[in-house]
């Protein structure tokens, strides 16, 4: 499932993929993959980039009912 | 003990030397870490960690393949050094490739152009080890491949690997530019 609130957050911080992938300690195809929904990424990287984004967990990764 | 023997065991210990040399230098220029934790994101290492699987497994079909040879006396066109070469290059590049096609190959703090600059020397270096082996007439003997075959494995080796990571970092260019 394509995480589509995540991609929108980085959108509003105005921020690359990339950008998002350096700061979080990544690689930019991990940020796509997540994005895409193609990998679900471990607790301690979703807090990684909810601290960059701004934003909380429930907000970029809790599943909408 | 032959002097054969000696030159053997002599270049033996020379690369167990090298090994560990070459170990030390890059746990120094990485500040004292030995492992590549940290050069891999988590996905790239769960990736990896199929790739090894994969790899190792490789290894486990080709000890069968080799048993059932031996077993069954085969008369193969090569000599066993070469067969060994042959299944030990193998499974590398099936690791190799596989972590290419996942983005799980090049480490987050790697450096892409140093990498591909390495390789392409070895390319080149094993191309004119094997022309050198075939003018010299020691790529064939008695109409046996020698382990000699090592240098155009090595070549041909290094060559795919290449080919798929530009291959592979040409598509992720042309994709990052839809996904931002």
């Amino acid at each position: 499932m394509k995480n589509l609130k995540m991609k929108a957050a980085r959108a509003g911080k105005d921020l690359s993929q990339q950008q998002l992938a350096d700061l979080c300690g990544v690689s930019r195809q991990t940020i796509s993959a997540i994005e895409k929904g193609d990998y679900n990424p471990t607790v301690s990287l979703c807090i990684r980039i909810c601290k960059v984004l701004g934003k909380s967990l429930d907000e970029l990764f809790w599943p909408e009912e | 003990m032959s002097d054969y023997q000696t030159g053997y065991l002599l270049g033996f210990v020379v690369v167990l030397v090298l090994i560990v040399a070459v170990y030390f230098i890059f746990r120094k220029r990485r500040g004292g870490q030995g492992s590549m934790k940290g050069e891999y994101d988590e996905r790239q290492q769960l990736l990896r960690g199929s790739a090894y699987k994969a790899c190792a497994f490789s290894y486990m079909l080709e000890m069968a393949i080799l048993l059932f040879l031996e077993g069954m006396q085969v008369d193969l066109p090569l000599t066993r050094g070469a067969l060994y070469a042959i299944f030990f290059l193998l499974p590398i590049g099936i690791f190799a490739v596989m972590c290419i096609r996942k983005d799980a190959y090049i480490g987050i703090r790697s450096n892409l152009k140093q990498f591909i600059t390495i390789g392409g020397i070895i390319v080149i270096v094993e191309i004119f080890v094997t022309i050198r082996y075939c003018v010299a007439g020691e790529m064939i003997v008695n109409g046996k491949l020698t382990d000699n075959c090592l240098a155009p494995g090595l070549a041909i080796l290094f060559f795919v690997v290449l080919a798929t990571l530009l291959i592979h970092e040409r598509q992720l260019a042309a994709e990052s530019g839809e996904d931002e």
